[in-house]
């Protein structure tokens, strides 16, 4: 164990991506797909658990900065004729833009109230883009054919694809929680009013932690857009916040990786229970129950807490 | 200990709910004022008692000490503490704590090893010694027994008594005498303040800081008319002469209605409690405390003035501070459970209303919870009219913009949301949380 632990962290995380990339080889085009989709609902994860692990902000509008990105994407590529190459990097800079004026109001509220600001400003954007903006978004039938560039059109090059952008905001992410901003977060998260008095901008380092999060929501947003060819107004609506809130729960909320894990297992779950009852629902709510009463600390705590590695958030 | 009793009598008063249940559990442990009291506490052993001569009572404490060997001449061979203690009256049940307390730490400092060398560190390596005598709650009684600690008994320090009023005549003495006092109870603002002086130890804080901050928990409460009952003395006067102008700055809307003021000694407070409750206040602070503020609660529920039902009461309670009721004896996972229960049948009663009205499917709470909300928030937290109200105008908004937005109308009952929590997050009924 300690010779494993000695192993620096990049070493580690090249080993992963080797392992992800080399599975491009072997997995068959549906399973691409599916794990296209996992790398995708991890990043979702991921960008929520920056604002609900690190931040201890729970976000019930999430969703509608992972559907902004989407819209962004599928509207300039679809009705401007946008390349995708420009329009992929606008997605999380749209999410960014309207998190920042979200953003702004609800770090203005806490706990409860924080919550369900969150919940009403995630429904404003879903209703704008379900039937206030129609013309422009396409209400409820949403936009499709979402034009693909040639070299990412085979599941093999755009699962290759996903991954490659998955690492990089895993490389950000990554840094940015070795950075003193986040150690700041935590301090804000256990007691904001301590850190307050000790002169910490408690409301600038929430808002900067909301931008972030949806910045990359709107990344996640993005690159499913691509994957399905088509956006719709669901992909804002509340309930699909639940979806990354479930994935950090159950891979563990203090951790980077915890969430991701979470989000995967969750999807790939979903799908293999599916072909043996329509219960599904019934499994994920029995599921849940049991993380959160036997590990409230995720999969990740838990498996820590049994490796003996050191418990890097808690 | 006897801080504890005090803030927490405070807190409880002020929430007129806790206190029925804490000193309930209280109140078998009055007993009435001893006729004898040995304590016995190595190296020395101290009898007071108390006699009674004729009519009225005089009280008048003998303090004998073992004797022991003499020390030589000029040198110290030990260190003597007066503690000056409120030992009859209504300070009966603190000072039983404090002397607890004070045993305590000299069996600490005073603990030898087989060859009866101190091994406990004692105070400068010196043996502690102490004597004790009873102030009665009375400054004059205080004062003299002062002198006599300081002049016959020649002790090193004065432990100070639990009345503020005693406090502050003991403190003269010791300011005289150039005599450490230290106090750990009495308070008065005016101990430490106007009256203070280099020969006092202050260990608590005192009335003002006390009374700033219940006023200050007490304005975020939701209740505007405040009645107030307190003792007429020192504590009581400094305590809310802090409370009450601090309870009006933090909210406007905030008065006290009626002031009540027994003595201290004032067992009847039933003539009291009926002034308070004609001027019709929707909340009581205290500043009573031990026997009275036992007698109090006694007094004051049979008048109704605890009148919330029972569970109401405790569940209140439970949101704002669930260790302190689990403390009491109150299962409060059953009672958030119990709540939990209700709010789901309420639910399930809404469901089959709707029921006869709209198709049952699997949907339906999907949609309806964020409206919930939405009402919920707009008539405030914690207010049943509020989500009357908010139901109401959620209901009429969403019908009208239908109507006349048919692109928008969707948006307005979250639009409404999102404004009221920005600009009134305790909603149209609610009240502030603090």
């Amino acid at each position: 164990m300690q010779k494993l632990r000695s192993i620096p962290t990049w070493v580690w995380g090249l080993m992963v991506a080797v392992v992800l990339a080399g599975l491009s080889v072997v997995l068959s085009e549906f399973q691409l797909v599916l794990a296209s989709q996992m790398l995708i609902a991890a990043l979702f994860a991921m960008s929520l658990n920056i604002i609900l692990g690190f931040g201890g902000m729970v976000h019930f509008g999430h969703a509608a900065f992972y559907g902004l990105g989407a819209y962004t994407v599928a509207i300039l590529t679809k009705n401007y004729n946008v390349p995708l190459w420009v329009a992929l990097p606008l997605a999380p800079v749209v999410s960014a833009l309207v998190g920042a004026v979200v953003g702004w109001f609800c770090v203005r509220r806490v706990r409860l109230y924080f919550s369900i600001l969150t919940l009403a400003f995630g429904q404003i954007l879903y209703v704008i883009v379900l039937s206030t903006a129609a013309d422009f978004t396409g209400g409820d039938n949403g936009i499709h054919g979402i034009p693909v560039p040639e070299i990412i059109v085979s599941a093999q090059n755009y699962y290759l694809f996903t991954l490659l952008v998955f690492a990089l905001c895993y490389v950000v992410l990554y840094i940015l929680t070795k950075a003193p901003f986040i150690l700041t977060l935590r301090a804000i998260r256990e007691n904001a009013e301590r850190a307050q008095f000790i002169g910490l901008d408690v409301r600038r380092h929430q808002l900067a932690t909301f931008i972030i999060g949806s910045a990359f929501a709107g990344i996640a947003g993005g690159l499913m857009a691509i994957l399905n060819r088509f956006v719709g107004p669901d992909m804002l609506f509340w309930t699909t916040s639940s979806e990354p809130l479930l994935g950090s729960l159950m891979g563990g909320m203090f951790s980077l990786a915890g969430p991701a894990v979470g989000a995967a297992l969750l999807l790939g779950l979903h799908l293999f229970i599916s072909q043996y009852t329509e219960f599904w629902p019934t499994v994920l709510g029995i599921l849940t129950i049991i993380v959160v009463l036997v590990a409230p600390s995720g999969l990740v705590g838990l498996s820590n807490r049994y490796l003996g590695v050191a418990r890097a958030e808690e | 200990m006897n801080k504890n009793i005090k803030r927490h009598s405070i807190m409880a008063v002020t929430l007129l709910l806790l206190a029925s249940v804490a000193l309930g559990a209280c109140a078998p442990a009055v007993t009435p004022t001893p006729q004898t009291i040995v304590v016995t506490a190595p190296p020395i052993q101290i009898e007071v008692t108390k006699i009674v001569a004729g009519t009225p009572v005089v009280e008048q404490v003998i303090v004998t000490t073992t004797p022991e060997p003499a020390p030589p001449e000029g040198e110290k061979t030990s260190i003597k503490i007066g503690f000056i203690a409120d030992i009859s009256g209504v300070g009966y049940i603190f000072s039983q704590s404090q002397l607890a307390g004070l045993r305590i730490a000299l069996d600490e400092l005073n603990k030898t090893d087989a060859d009866g060398k101190l091994i406990g560190g004692g105070i400068l390596g010196l043996p502690v010694e102490y004597i004790v005598v009873d102030s009665q709650l009375k400054p004059d009684v205080g004062a003299t027994l002062a002198r006599k600690l300081i002049l016959e008994d020649k002790v090193d320090f004065l432990l100070g008594p639990t009345s503020s009023s005693v406090a502050l005549a003991v403190s003269e003495v010791a300011k005289e005498n150039k005599v450490i006092l230290a106090l750990h109870t009495s308070n008065s603002a005016a101990i430490t303040g106007a009256k203070g002086h280099p020969y006092l130890v202050q260990v608590v804080p005192n009335t003002t800081i006390e009374g700033r901050a219940a006023a200050i928990f007490a304005a975020g409460l939701p209740y505007t008319k405040w009645g107030f009952i307190g003792p007429d003395y020192s504590f009581g006067r400094d305590q809310f002469g802090a409370f009450a102008p601090q309870l009006t700055e933090a909210n406007a809307s905030a008065s006290v209605v009626s002031e009540q003021w027994p003595k201290l000694a004032d067992r009847e407070l039933t003539p009291f409690i009926t002034a308070l409750q004609s001027t019709g206040p929707e909340a009581i602070y205290g500043n009573l405390w031990g026997d009275q503020l036992v007698t109090f609660v006694q007094q004051a529920a049979p008048l109704g003035v605890f009148d919330d039902t029972r569970w109401g009461r405790i569940i209140r309670a439970a949101v704002a501070n669930p260790e302190m009721v689990s403390a009491l004896g109150v299962n409060v996972r059953l009672v958030f459970t119990g709540v939990f229960a209700l709010g789901c049948w309420l639910a399930g009663l809404g469901g089959a209303l709707v029921a006869g009205q709209s198709a049952v499917g699997l949907g339906m709470d999907v949609n309806i919870i964020v409206e919930a909300f939405a009402v919920v928030v707009v008539g405030g937290l914690g207010s049943f009219g509020g989500a009357l109200l908010g139901a109401l105008l959620i209901g009429v908004v969403l019908s009208f913009g239908i109507l006349f937005w048919p692109g928008g109308a969707q948006l307005l009952p979250f639009a409404a949301m999102a404004v009221v929590l920005i600009v009134r997050p305790w909603g149209l009924l609610g009240r502030p949380e603090r």
